[in-house]
């Protein structure tokens, strides 16, 4: 009964954090796609702060898009935007890492409450995700994290310092910045594990890539400490951080832990990601949420084709 | 300062003997003049029927910690249902107002429970004590933020945790006590009943200054609409969201016509061809895997990831500790990654051993 091309990109239907897709469950998804642009073009960084008065809190909400100005944000089609507010919940994804992780190797995929109108919601739509613990408000007491993946001017060390210093960093390693963070795990550079922060460099952020140090160790099903011997002579107050592994849902990522405390951490809006379609899971008689589909299909009238694609799973 | 808590805490525990002018009302509907004569005694907790104990049994569980830090406030009211009269030993009583109060007691190992003890039961009277109970705790939470006003006034110092450990949901009552700290026009108008506990809780979420601007409007007799307050909210929200409106002004086009940009996923289409030239290599010899390796010497993303996923197929991978099964997965995910992103002119290539 949808008209769409079916050949739109959709999140993996694998385990996740929050585990597997329910039955009658409807999602929106941001899927991976050959045509995209990295994750991290789509994160704040830094996080922002939720507005007073959202009330998030496991309640997923369409919210209409406003300019600047205040007037109402239209799309091409004349129609005003509606985004959707979601929050990222600690009981499935105890740090907002554990997410990014997720949606780098899998895409985005958020269950919805049926109840939302989601006739609203177009291609112009975007998910703004909120975690509650995204924003480091002792990040001036903290250390720089290793690296900021958006480069955000003085997040990390190496943006913080003279751009002569970058310059000779780039040169040393003379790789591309994606492969960078891959070389230092695999142990074959001696170069500083932590960046020592000149005290005169200026500094901003918070830095949401710091998010990564904070992880505590024990937080990690595995752990493996790094020797003196493995990694060569350490520049004067570098530090041999251990390699942590941490596993949620099918995704198996790498940390390097600081120690440093994650007390400060709060709630922020951390990603907008784009909502490539919507999924809609069957139930076990192959029938699926009727009152969801319903007002998809309102907003295939309303947005013809501008509306969301959408596309009925058995997972 | 636990005397004062009593007050606070009673959730819906209201003296029904007390007729209200509504309570009055209603007795006169159900063609009564006045409460039957009833008495107060202790009634062994094991004689006490309560109907739908199952229904209840969760949300009894709550009230536990309270009853044994104070005991039970308010008395439950029972009806005899078997026995002669109510002073014989043998008679039963099920009871009709209070039957969580009287669950909870048994989980709190109480022994007896003083009731309001009715000798004789009607169908009006059950009604009408149901219905007061109902009424009761329809407005109970205007008592609560009363009374956490009063413990505020007077500089009582118990935080929450003191409060919660009575075994009251932490969240109900941070949400009174945020309306409990309301300004003083909007707060007399809860405590007067004029403000529904929808518009309440809203009011609690707007910001001091937004909360005086409507205290304001209040002062001049403007009505306070759950309307007019969601407006005000709404506007405030806008606000705060004006940061993440400009990200998405700036930062992409909202008007593009083509699918939204998304991370590349090219090595996800590109990865099952790999893992089968892996399978149809037999990649189970060492020779094979010392083969990847090789090729993994290079500095080359593609040929470790080869290398790693070779690996995976090997026999000393499923013999090796966790701790290198581990890090080889996180490696192969991380490869993709790596790989996906890296723009396709600065993609690495396997390059041959020796040229």
């Amino acid at each position: 009964m949808f008209a769409f091309d079916q050949d739109f990109p959709k999140a993996d239907p694998v385990p996740r954090g929050c585990g597997d897709r329910e039955p009658g469950g409807i999602y929106a998804e941001c899927g991976l796609s050959s045509r995209g642009r990295p994750l991290e073009e789509f994160l704040i960084d830094p996080p922002l702060p939720i507005p007073p008065g959202l009330d998030l809190v496991n309640k997923p909400q369409t919210w209409q898009r406003q300019l600047p100005s205040g007037e109402p944000a239209l799309d091409e089609e004349g129609m005003p935007i509606f985004d959707l507010l979601i929050w990222v919940g600690q009981e499935h994804y105890d740090y907002c890492p554990d997410f990014l992780e997720e949606v780098k190797r899998y895409g985005a995929s958020r269950r919805l409450n049926p109840n939302l109108d989601l006739s609203l919601l177009s291609r112009s739509s975007r998910m703004i995700l909120v975690h509650p613990l995204v924003i480091n408000t002792a990040w001036q007491e903290q250390r720089p994290p290793q690296s900021c993946k958006k480069e955000v001017p003085g997040h990390d060390a190496a943006n913080a310092a003279s751009e002569d210093e970058v310059g000779d960093a780039s040169n040393e390693t003379g790789e591309e910045s994606n492969s960078r963070p891959l070389l230092r795990l695999i142990g074959t550079s001696s170069e500083s594990l932590l960046p020592v922060l000149s005290p005169a460099s200026p500094r901003t952020g918070p830095c949401l890539f710091k998010l990564w140090e904070l992880i505590p160790r024990e937080a990690a099903q595995t752990a493996i400490d790094i020797l003196d011997s493995e990694v060569g002579e350490l520049p004067p107050g570098a530090e041999l951080l251990p390699l942590c592994l941490r596993e949620i849902g099918s995704t198996i990522y790498q940390y390097r832990p600081t120690g440093e405390s994650t007390d400060s951490l709060v709630p922020g809006i951390f990603a907008v990601l784009p909502i490539t379609g919507f999924a809609l899971v069957r139930y076990q008689d192959g029938s699926v949420n009727e009152r969801a589909k319903e007002k998809i299909v309102a907003g295939l009238q309303v947005h013809g084709g501008h509306a969301i694609p959408v596309y009925e799973t058995d997972r | 300062m636990v005397h004062t808590l009593p007050s606070v805490l009673t959730e819906q525990d209201e003296d029904i003997r007390e007729v209200t002018p509504a309570n009055a009302v209603l007795l006169r509907r159900l063609g009564l003049e006045a409460l039957p004569e009833h008495e107060t005694m202790f009634v062994p907790t094991e004689r006490l029927i309560v109907a739908g104990a199952d229904q209840l049994a969760r949300s009894a569980k709550r009230l536990v910690k309270s009853i044994q830090h104070v005991g039970i406030l308010q008395n439950p009211s029972v009806v005899m249902q078997g026995g002669v009269d109510i002073h014989n030993a043998e008679a039963t009583y099920e009871v009709i107002a209070g039957r969580r109060r009287v669950l909870a007691a048994r989980l709190a190992g109480l022994s007896v429970v003083k009731c309001e003890v009715y000798e004789a039961s009607t169908v009006q009277l059950s009604a009408l004590l149901a219905l007061i109970e109902n009424e009761q705790r329809s407005a109970a939470w205007v008592r609560e933020v009363e009374a956490l006003r009063c413990l505020i006034d007077e500089g009582v110092g118990m935080t929450l945790d003191d409060l919660a450990a009575f075994g009251f949901d932490r969240a109900t009552l941070a949400e009174r006590l945020k309306i409990a700290q309301l300004p003083t026009p909007l707060l007399d108008r809860v405590l007067s009943g004029n403000v529904s506990r929808e518009v309440a809780r809203k009011l609690v979420r707007l910001t001091q200054a937004q909360q005086e601007r409507v205290a304001s409007l209040a002062l001049t007799g403007a009505e306070i609409t759950a309307e007019s307050v969601k407006d005000i909210l709404r506007a405030q929200i806008n606000t705060g969201l004006v940061p993440v409106q400009d990200a998405l002004a700036q930062g992409w086009n909202t008007t593009s016509s083509h699918l939204p940009v998304v991370p590349d996923t090219s090595p996800f289409l590109a990865q099952p061809q790999r893992e089968e030239q892996v399978d149809q290599a037999g990649c189970v010899d060492k020779e094979c895997m010392q083969e990847a390796c090789q090729t993994a010497s290079t500095p080359s993303l593609s040929s470790l990831l080869a290398a790693l996923l070779a690996f995976e197929h090997c026999p000393d991978y499923r013999t090796s500790h966790q701790a290198v099964q581990t890090l080889t997965q996180a490696l192969v995910q991380q490869l993709r990654i790596a790989l996906r992103d890296a723009p396709p002119a600065a993609q690495p290539t396997v390059q041959p051993q020796s040229e």
